[in-house]
């Protein structure tokens, strides 16, 4: 067969989108329960959503929600760490505790057949943890460690580093393991007061992604989750600083091989109507492997493996980011290219990438809704940003009906006097290029303090 | 590496799999006259399609004075064809909303992309492309050449541990070219001529050597006549494809090193020869490991991590590979503990293992827990279409794909107990300490 190679093929026939269909409802105790039903698979994947994460972390004690989710499963109603374990290995359930700034997830992945079972596990974690007082030592041992462990890691460095200084003073500021220091002040007692105040029925909300409907759920939770302690204390509001102009921020870290560069500044909340535009601007610029960034710096320049930049959004407060890691050598010179390519953006985008970019925005949504773990993930983030149940109905309607010019408006959100540069690497093969960067606008950063 | 990382995701997925053992996955398979093997898999359920090649060339097929060679092609292979200008492979895929990336082991190099399902010819075009006319030209190379580096700098030089495959396998191999690994010298990446890169294509980069596996919302009918309108004329390979025959002679005496590297927490690593994935004893010590380090009640994870607090991680996994591969045990150091202690508490784990059976009750639950790992991959197309290649590029028999686990569930107690004594020797292990730059003794 003789074919023409030389024109890419058309896409065959048009493509029939089923979105799953997001259930909003109240259980008992009037706990609101986002539900999905999908039959792929005879399983419920869960979530426990307690709106206490880690920007409650009273001051000098970083780091005491997450050791109050870790310690959640270390001994329950009377069964120890390694029965709880145990038990749920011996049903084949999957079983995660996770924190974040603004949330702890609770997280439960069970064939329908062992369901009640993996619920009793839940419910007793939940309700009765035992907070022991060896318990406590333990895993106090442990996120010190955990802590030494990813202080050696230069990204992990490089994020706390970078956000630490765009959030200084509030709850953001610090990571969500805390800080070694903070971990050693806090005690036991501060364990239990903070499960006490915090983790209670009005700050939980419930997802699942289920094949078992939600009536049958709802009832299985009011059995076995419920009832989730009474309480009303919601975790304060953050307040952040005014924000100064950009800074530049080296921190030196001996041997680096390569220098791990963040900028960016702080930027609205997830619910702002320029949303759409932002996503699609982001995708021209760099949330993607045909991006500009990566298209200069690592199709072009070499400097680097990839290059990604994106909106950031907490419940509070959200961030644009570049990040990046390139060859100590040339350090200056990506972010010269960096620099170069904000600066490009003022004078607009193209009609050929604000086709692509809706293109590719529009037709790799499917694919977003494969699997049970993509659904909770998607929820998780309708529920953290308080986003409409129709949200994925309407969400490629929102974007086609973007235009050009509400992208080209969004592009003075990146504001380049407001950048900050957080470089962590070597000095002395990274660092001397910079010489220009003002006295005042320039600091070292301390290993010691990220 | 990444299961050790990424543990507590690692149980999550483990659900789905019980189902999928009872549930056959169906395909179709059959061999173009040039070569090609092609593998279907049709599932409706959501509007993508996973398109894959799997070639049967990984770094053990590289000159020793070339290392990284494969892998250094695979970005090569992104650099467009006769008909894809430089620069647009990615740009094409991205447009139509598909995702794709490519990966390279010691055994073989496997490319993918999903796209949506009405794109299954566009797919079929790109991937005919690259293996009919790849275009290489000398800026593409140069370019390739820094990403490589970088890529190199970042997944092993600038992180903590990085270098611990390197480390093991240049130690547990002297004569196998598993000796080194697929990311390869930074030095020899600048010395490959552009004639090395076009020969290399021409050997192994043809239609014998190479798998197409499909799965996702198609229709099997219809994708055959576009299988073979886009890769039915492409000419067979010329030549022998050369594969390595070297054999590593067995070790005679334990190989004990030290590590400095930019990290606090000391790390050990005690690392023993195992035989091929898909013989007998492989699934054994495969079981093994799960009955050591898989999941918080494990016995590593329990007894070091948990009551004798030795150890931030403690953890083992074969590495599974084409030719005789490697058993792997590692902890992290905590604060204050000798690393030595640890090595001990991990020895005593595998002692005991040579010399008590497996209570029944431990090994119930284990049956439950290979049972769900052993399908893991196939909660997407993605992970289904690379499943049915393995298995085809390996055993030549795809329907392991629903049968292997009855290798596994043929396993004993007895035999758990027997492949610990016959593989777990002190004289024929490299057991490596990783320890802070700064205590490493001054020249």
């Amino acid at each position: 067969m003789k074919i023409n190679r030389s024109t890419k093929p058309a896409p065959q026939g048009k493509l029939e989108i089923n979105l799953p269909a997001v259930e909003k409802f109240n259980t008992d105790g009037d706990v609101p329960f986002y539900f999905v039903r999908k039959n792929d698979l005879p399983i419920v994947n869960l979530r426990l959503i307690f709106r206490a994460g880690s920007k409650a972390d009273p001051v000098g004690k970083t780091g005491l929600t997450y050791m109050t989710s870790m310690l959640l499963d270390e001994g329950a109603a009377g069964l120890s760490t390694f029965e709880i374990d145990a038990g749920f290995e011996n049903l084949g359930t999957g079983f995660s505790i996770s924190t974040t700034q603004d949330s702890i997830y609770i997280s439960l992945l069970s064939l329908n057949e062992n369901l009640e079972q993996s619920l009793d596990l839940l419910g007793k974690i939940v309700n009765s943890p035992d907070f022991t007082e060896e318990s406590f030592g333990i895993e106090k041992h442990k996120l010190v460690n955990k802590i030494k462990r990813k202080n050696d890691d230069p990204a992990y460095i490089a994020g706390n580093a970078f956000e630490n200084h765009l959030f200084k003073d509030s709850g953001y500021a610090h990571p969500a393991l805390g800080y070694s220091d903070d971990i050693e002040r806090i005690t036991n007692d501060d364990v239990k007061a903070y499960y006490k105040k915090y983790l209670v029925r009005e700050n939980l909300t419930l997802l699942a992604v289920s094949s078992i409907d939600s009536g049958d759920l709802e009832k299985l939770l009011k059995q076995y989750i419920f009832p989730v302690q009474i309480g009303k204390t919601a975790v304060e509001s953050i307040s952040l600083n005014p924000e100064e102009d950009g800074r530049f921020i080296f921190v030196h870290k001996d041997n680096s091989a390569q220098s791990e560069i963040r900028i960016g500044h702080r930027t609205g909340l997830r619910g702002e109507e320029n949303y759409y535009s932002k996503i699609l601007l982001n995708t021209i610029f760099g949330g993607q492997f045909s991006s500009r960034l990566n298209l200069n710096l690592r199709e072009d320049k070499g400097y680097t493996y990839g290059i990604h930049s994106g909106f950031n959004y907490y419940r509070e407060a959200g961030f644009f980011e570049i990040s990046t890691s390139v060859q100590s050598e040339v350090t200056h010179d990506a972010v010269a290219e960096i620099m170069k390519e904000v600066t490009k953006l003022a004078s607009g985008i193209t009609d050929e990438e604000l086709k692509f970019a809706k293109s590719y925005l529009i037709r790799r949504f499917p694919a977003l809704f494969e699997t049970y773990g993509q659904l909770v993930n998607h929820l998780t983030a309708m529920i953290n940003h308080d986003l409409p149940s129709e949200y994925f109905a309407t969400y490629l309607d929102n974007i086609r009906s973007v235009t050009k010019k509400e992208v080209e408006n969004s592009i003075g959100l990146i504001n380049p006097s407001r950048l900050n540069t957080l470089i962590v690497g070597n000095k002395d093969t990274a660092l001397e290029k910079f010489k220009n960067v003002e006295n005042s606008n320039f600091s070292m950063g301390n290993l010691k303090n990220v | 590496m990444k299961r050790l990382i990424t543990y507590a995701f690692f149980s999550l997925i483990l659900f789905s799999t019980v189902y999928f053992a009872a549930n056959e996955i169906e395909f179709t398979e059959y061999t173009l006259d040039n070569g090609l093997h092609v593998i279907l898999h049709e599932d409706n359920s959501t509007p993508i399609v996973a398109v894959s090649i799997m070639y049967h060339v990984g770094s053990k097929n590289e000159d020793p004075e070339r290392t990284g060679f494969a892998h250094f092609f695979e970005h090569l292979m992104f650099e467009g064809s006769a008909n894809i200008p430089r620069g647009e492979y990615f740009k094409i895929v991205q447009k139509n909303g598909g995702t794709l990336n490519a990966n390279t082991s010691f055994d073989r190099t496997y490319y993918y992309q999903v796209l949506p399902s009405n794109q299954l010819e566009l797919g079929l075009w790109l991937e005919s492309e690259r293996l009919l006319q790849l275009n290489i030209d000398s800026i593409g190379v140069e370019t390739q050449r820094s990403v490589v580096k970088e890529e190199r700098k970042q997944r092993l030089d600038n992180q903590p541990y990085g270098s611990i495959l390197e480390e093991i396998f240049t130690r547990a191999y002297k004569e196998h070219p598993y000796r080194w690994t697929p990311i390869g010298s930074a030095q020899y990446i600048d010395m490959a001529t552009l004639d090395e890169f076009m020969d290399f294509y021409d050997m192994y980069y043809v239609p014998e050597n190479a798998t197409l596996s499909i799965a996702g919302d198609i229709d099997v009918d219809e994708a055959k006549e576009l299988v073979e309108k886009y890769f039915g004329t492409i000419p067979s390979g010329k030549r022998e494809i050369v594969r390595p025959e070297i054999v590593e002679p067995p070790m005679q005496a334990e190989i004990r090193d030290t590590v400095y590297d930019n990290i606090q927490l000391p790390a050990v690593l005690m690392t023993y020869h195992i035989p091929a994935q898909g013989t007998e004893d492989y699934y054994a010590i495969n079981m093994l490991t799960t009955l050591l380090s898989d999941g918080q009640s494990s016995r590593m994870y329990k007894s070091l991590v948990d009551e004798k607090q030795l150890a931030l991680q403690a953890a083992s996994f074969p590495f599974a590979l084409e030719d005789p591969g490697l058993f792997i045990a590692f902890g992290l150091v905590n604060v204050g503990v000798d690393p030595l202690e640890l090595e001990k508490g991990m020895e005593a784990e595998i002692e005991k293992v040579k010399n008590e059976l497996i209570p029944e009750k431990e090994f119930q639950k284990l049956r439950n827990q290979i049972e769900a790992d052993f399908i893991s991959g196939n909660q997407t197309v993605a992970g289904i279409a690379e499943s049915l290649s393995n298995y085809h590029v390996y055993f030549g028999d795809a329907e392991l794909i629903n049968t292997e686990i009855e290798k596994y569930m043929s396993v004993t107690r007895e035999d758990i107990k027997r492949v610990a004594n016959k593989y777990l020797q002190h004289d024929k292990r490299v057991v490596l300490h990783y320890l802070a730059k700064s205590q490493e003794p001054k020249k």
